[in-house]
């Protein structure tokens, strides 16, 4: 076939196709079942077509045209990923808990390391209360030695609808920090966890120091448990994409980190309201003096009880 | 394909017929991010402006608080969303990437999922510290967000424009095809004279090796135009 015949015979097709693609991209949800189907066959044609002409008359505007027709049709046709419908149920009834109960064994090391950097804070500043100043800052400090935590003025010097946005923007940027950063083989995600561990024992180390240990404990009680619990899930997501990047594998690695991150997402997005829901305990009730030690406590505690029934609760697998 | 390695910038459709993906590299893409960069911001004081405008108009401590909680979450919002929304929403292409040329697809030349571009566009807080050196040290300039989501960026624009040829004179093959093609694509562009010489050449050689097409050619008018009438027919 000489290039004349090849595109006297073939032109109409790609005109046709390249007609459907242009239909395809104005009217996606107007395009029928029949018309997808006869723009795949044409597809297929015009593929065919390209394949010749990069073969027989490679560097002609037939072959360019070809080369760009496949790549919008590839582009349009094409799907990579297996479209399984979204709906909230199977996010919270099968997708979610599936995916929390995968974090587990990495959650329990993410709990244990955060322990021990909470403890070696602790210990830290105790034991070199000069250090109180690299932890908190000066300005903490001097309201600490004026006997005055400065979670008292949290919602003093702003009010508490801003606070509570600010800190939930706050809470969601170290979440998203926690996941992200095991990408970096997981030390990201391990760097929160230590950090975070560390910078609330020492905290306490410092505050026990000038006697207000049991004040501090009464502010975050009512918030503290699940706003941790939400970050070491996150780190715990985290560690699980660093595994998947470092650890060998039959399977690619590209596969097992686009599985991971699939869950993860999943999970992340579910921790979002809860997210939300700390931010106005921690603007508005955290620092009330009228609420009793109690009743924050029964809240916080209650907020995690809630969160892990939700999140880690039993059920199929879903891949069942 | 060099030393049976496949071509980083060809993919494989559908019955195995390669494809070369336009792959963009690494200073479109910085320059693409730099514009969607000053459009953030350019949103982000807006936004802070318009909360400091509407607090001022209404003049109630109240209502001034409700404000703020707006422009608090509305730049957090836009900061965090921007991204993910528009390649969501314009068929993976930003603002930035739309005025490049540039846009999103999956490492097979797919249309990626949500999924991916939240992905991709997730890591960008790790890819600000390591993004530009693991673009420059990839063959495919893919980042880390890229990577991990399975997506390439590329070029949506055509490099040379297409032009396909109606008719040739008999003999003439695919190699005479894409001269001619080349020529009337880049004839606008060069120096008149020369232009007018090249085409002139051209046709001569077409009258020798095909007179039955010779005699077809307008005998009248500037060179390039009887070459586009020759071998373009009615579509010149």
């Amino acid at each position: 076939m000489d290039y004349q015949g090849f595109v006297a015979g073939r032109q109409a097709l790609w005109q046709s196709f390249e007609s459907g693609l242009a239909k395809l991209r104005r009217r996606a949800r107007s395009t029928t079942y029949g018309e997808v189907e006869a723009l795949a066959v044409q597809y297929r044609q015009v593929l065919h077509d390209r394949a010749l002409a990069q073969a027989r008359f490679a560097g002609t505007g037939a072959a360019r045209r070809l080369q760009r027709l496949g790549l919008e049709g590839t582009y349009l046709l094409r799907c990579d990923e297996a479209g399984v419908k979204w709906s909230w149920r199977r996010l919270l009834g099968r997708a979610l808990p599936s995916a929390m109960r995968a974090l587990l064994p990495r959650l329990g090391v993410c709990v244990a390391l955060f322990a021990v950097a909470s403890g070696f804070g602790l210990i830290s500043t105790l034991a070199n209360p000069d250090s109180a100043a690299l932890v908190l800052g000066p300005a903490r400090l001097r309201q600490l030695q004026e006997g005055r935590l400065w979670t008292e003025s949290i919602t003093s010097a702003v009010p508490p609808s801003v606070t509570s946005s600010a800190i939930a923007t706050n809470n969601l940027s170290v979440a998203l920090l926690a996941w992200a950063g095991g990408a970096a083989g997981g030390l990201g995600a391990l760097y929160v966890v230590l950090l975070n561990g560390f910078l609330l024992g020492a905290t306490f180390g410092v505050v026990a120091h000038y006697g207000m240990a049991a004040r501090l404990g009464e502010f975050v009680v009512a918030h503290g448990p699940l706003e941790v619990t939400i970050i070491l899930v996150s780190a715990a997501a985290g560690l699980g994409l660093g595994k998947a990047l470092v650890v060998a594998s039959e399977r690619r690695r590209s596969e097992l980190v686009r599985a991971e991150t699939g869950a993860a997402l999943g999970v992340l997005g579910a921790c979002l309201p809860w997210l939300a829901v700390l931010a106005v305990v921690e603007s508005f009730i955290s620092p009330l003096a009228g609420v009793s030690v109690l009743a924050k406590v029964s809240l916080g505690f209650a907020l995690l009880a809630l969160f892990v029934l939700v999140g880690f609760r039993p059920g199929r697998r879903l891949d069942a | 394909m060099q030393d049976g390695q496949p071509d980083p910038g060809v993919v494989l459709g559908l019955d195995n017929v390669a494809l070369d993906l336009p792959i963009a590299g690494l200073g479109n893409r910085v320059l693409a991010a730099f514009i969607d960069q000053v459009i953030l911001l350019a949103l982000s004081v807006a936004v802070v402006m318009a909360g400091i405008a509407v607090a001022a108009a209404i003049g109630r401590e109240r209502a001034a608080v409700i404000v703020m909680v707006a422009v608090v979450l509305g730049l957090f919002a836009i900061n965090t969303g921007y991204f993910v929304l528009f390649e969501v929403g314009l068929e993976g292409q930003t603002p930035g990437k739309k005025v490049l040329g540039l846009r999103v697809v999956t490492e097979n030349g797919g249309r990626p999922g949500v999924g991916s571009l939240v992905t991709r566009n997730v890591l960008r807080l790790v890819d600000i510290f390591i993004g530009v050196p693991m673009m420059a040290l990839d063959a495919r300039s893919r980042r880390l967000g890229d990577r991990l989501a399975g997506t390439l960026v590329v070029h949506t624009r055509q490099v040379q424009q297409e032009l396909v040829l109606a008719r040739l004179p008999a003999g003439w093959g695919a190699r005479h095809a894409a001269l001619v093609e080349a020529l009337l694509v880049r004839a606008p562009g060069l120096q008149e004279a020369r232009a007018e010489e090249l085409c002139w050449r051209l046709l001569a050689l077409a009258e020798r090796d095909d007179p039955e097409f010779g005699a077809a050619i307008p005998r009248s008018g500037p060179s390039a135009w009887r070459l586009r009438r020759a071998f373009l027919g009615d579509r010149a």
